[in-house]
Formats: structure tokens, C-alpha cells, sequence
């Protein structure tokens, strides 16, 4: 693998100082080949990315799941098992891009579903009792009000046109009609 | 060289850091369902940060009484379910920087709105919501801090102008605290 490659991963970059030049294989005990051989591939497409700067995830502000490329959606279509191992090795061998795309395809895979639907996918064993379950509900109760599809569209387009109301100093005149017809 | 062989792994069986610094990228909503589905991802949601479990800060000093602080909060829940938003949609309302929630008598000011929207729309964390309450004489104008959470604050009206002019500019608010579970309390009347 070359040095730029292999610098992707900071362990390794690290790893490769400390040797200097050397042809001596430097062990990964924690990654199957398997898995090794898909970061690679990984890190060979992105061998020209900017480095990841320490800071780049301090701001929580900027965290959002919906900005995978076309080429790492791709790459991540793989099964469970092998996302959770690329999640670990990526973890082990500090490939932060790569860590932030298996955690982002996690989180894409539990948006929208139910409870019963993230069960289903990950294989978890639902251990509440129906009493406990029902407790939980009632306390989540505050954020878990039902809406069907146009309400929720209705009320992008609500905070999009005050939005716009707002910049123009105009009156919302249009919206207040609508609003009070529908 | 022959690869060695490790146990499978699922989801929750995944260190914590990893847990969470997935789960982050998850808006409230998704997150109880998530906690919904054992106990060990109830546990993990349960320490997670979320706009439900920030404290909201109040300058009581503002309001004549506590009841009068009190009975604008109440007031506050009486919103339209139209605005009362669902799902992960941030990308889509990317780039809002202000959002006014009163306009007239159709929208009273709703602070639990503006907590729920926060907890959905993950992106709007830095977004500005104002609105004046229903006499017209006092507004909150809400901001948020990464640091220090969701500030609430409050002043009263010294001109009959426009919303947008009326709109304080950086208060920040230093006076007690109020748990989520109390503004529930107080707001729900649970």
C-alpha cells in the first residue's frame, strides 16, 4: 500500500514514523482481512481528501447524515456485520471519514422507523415488560405525536415562508389566508 | 496469512463512544424510538445529549411575579398541530436563521414548540425564535448556544414598531434555572 494511502489511517501514520523506513509489514491485530482489504479500498479513493483537522467536529451544530456522496453510499452498501466491523476497524485504526460514514449510515438506517423496525433490523431482543414500555411511551409522549405526511410538509412550508416574510419586512398576508381557509 | 475469526457483533454490542457518536447524528424523535426497543438502548439514549434534557434558563426579574412567568408558559402549549413538526427532515431547512411564532392571534407563542423543533431539526440550532405574546406588549426572542444550552429571554415591549425591531439583541439571560421536567410540569399542568 503506499505511504499516502496507508497515511489516511492516523494510527498507521503514526505507526510509520516511528519505524521510518522499513519494509517490515506492521501488524493490525484487530481487523480481519476482510475488512482490511475494504479500507483500503476506501482510503485509496479518498487518498486526496484534505486531512481531517482535530476540530472539524466541535461544532454539533454541523452534524447532519444526509451528506454521503454518491461513490461512499455505494462503498457502505454492505451487510450489518460488515458495517459494524468497518465501524470498529475505521475506530481502531483512527480513519475519522471513514468512521463518520459507518455512524452516519447507522443513524440514515434508524431514522423513521418504529421501534419495532429497528428491532427487526438489528437484531435486538425486545427485553420491556408491556409496563415498561407503556411507561417509557408516556414519558416520550411530548415528542411523539402522530402526523401524517402533509402536516409535516404544511409546516416546512409555514416555517419557510415566515422565513421569507421576515427577510422582506412584508406582510404575510398570503399565509394567514391560506392558513385560516385550511 | 490466515485472518483470524471474531465473534459477530451487533449494534448495541458496540463500544459506547461509537454508540454515541452515531446516535448524535440522530434528532430526538428517532432517538426514542430507538430507546424504545430494549433496555440497554434506553440506557444509552438516556445519557445522550438532547435539546429534551437541556435546562431551559429564565430571568424571572422580567416578569412581575412567578405566577405571570408561570401563566405565559401555560399559554404557551395552545399551538396549532399544524406547526408541531415530526420526522428528520434538517436538510431541508438548512440555512434558517430566524423564525417568528406569533403573527397576530393565529400562532401564541409556544416555548415547547420551539423545544420540539430544535429536538427535530437539528440543524436550526443557532436559529433565532421571537414572537409576541398576545397583548402585544412583551415577546421572547430564543437563542441558542452550544455551550450553554437554550436561553429564553425575555423583555418587554418599548415601542409599538415592527417585530423584526423589537427583537432583542444578544440578552442573554442569567437567572435560575427551570428543568425540563418543571417547564413540562408547568406547561402540561402533568
Amino acid at each position: 500500500v503506499d505511504k499516502e494511502v496507508a497515511d489516511r489511517s492516523v494510527l498507521l501514520k503514526n505507526m510509520l514514523e516511528d519505524v521510518g523506513e522499513s519494509d517490515k509489514p506492521i501488524p493490525l491485530p484487530n481487523v480481519t482481512g476482510k475488512v482490511l482489504k475494504k479500507v483500503i479500498t476506501y482510503c485509496e479513493h479518498h487518498r486526496n481528501d484534505p486531512l481531517p483537522q482535530p476540530d472539524d467536529d466541535l461544532d454539533d451544530t454541523k452534524r447532519r447524515s444526509d451528506d454521503i456522496d454518491d461513490w461512499d453510499a455505494d462503498f457502505i452498501k454492505v451487510d450489518n456485520d460488515q458495517l459494524f466491523e468497518l465501524i470498529l476497524a475505521a475506530n481502531y485504526m483512527d480513519i475519522k471519514p471513514l468512521l463518520d460514514l459507518g455512524c452516519k449510515t447507522v443513524a440514515n438506517m434508524i431514522k423513521g422507523k418504529t421501534p419495532e423496525q429497528i428491532r427487526e433490523m438489528f437484531n435486538i431482543e425486545n427485553d420491556f415488560t408491556p409496563e415498561e414500555e407503556e411507561q417509557i411511551r408516556k414519558e416520550n409522549e411530548y415528542v411523539s405525536l402522530p402526523l401524517d405526511d402533509s402536516m409535516m410538509l404544511g409546516g416546512i412550508a409555514c416555517l419557510l415562508y415566515y422565513s421569507l416574510c421576515i427577510a422582506n419586512q412584508s406582510g404575510c398576508q398570503h399565509y394567514h389566508r391560506w392558513a385560516s381557509e385550511s | 496469512m490466515t485472518s483470524p475469526s471474531y465473534p459477530q457483533i451487533n449494534l448495541l454490542g458496540l463500544p459506547i463512544e461509537l454508540l454515541h457518536a452515531t446516535f448524535l447524528f440522530l434528532a430526538t424523535d428517532s432517538l426514542m424510538n430507538l430507546g424504545l426497543t430494549c433496555h440497554t438502548a434506553h440506557g444509552i439514549v438516556a445519557k445522550l445529549p438532547s435539546w429534551c434534557r437541556h435546562e431551559l434558563y429564565r430571568d424571572q426579574k422580567l416578569f412581575s411575579t412567578p405566577e405571570v412567568y408561570e401563566s405565559v408558559f401555560r399559554r404557551a402549549v395552545d399551538v396549532p398541530p399544524r406547526l408541531m413538526f415530526g420526522g428528520d427532515a434538517s436538510a431541508y431547512i438548512h440555512g434558517v436563521v430566524s423564525i417568528p411564532l406569533d403573527r397576530e392571534s393565529l400562532l401564541p407563542i409556544d416555548a415547547a414548540l420551539i423545544v420540539r423543533i430544535l429536538d427535530t431539526f437539528t440543524s436550526l440550532r443557532e436559529t433565532s425564535f421571537f414572537g409576541c405574546l398576545p397583548s402585544g406588549e412583551e415577546f421572547f426572542a430564543f437563542g441558542v448556544s452550544g455551550t450553554e444550552g437554550l436561553h429564553i429571554d425575555i423583555a418587554r415591549a418599548a415601542e409599538t414598531g415592527s417585530v423584526r425591531q423589537r427583537i432583542p439583541r444578544k440578552t442573554h439571560c442569567t437567572g435560575a434555572s427551570l428543568s425540563w421536567g418543571s417547564f413540562r410540569q408547568r406547561c402540561l399542568g402533568k
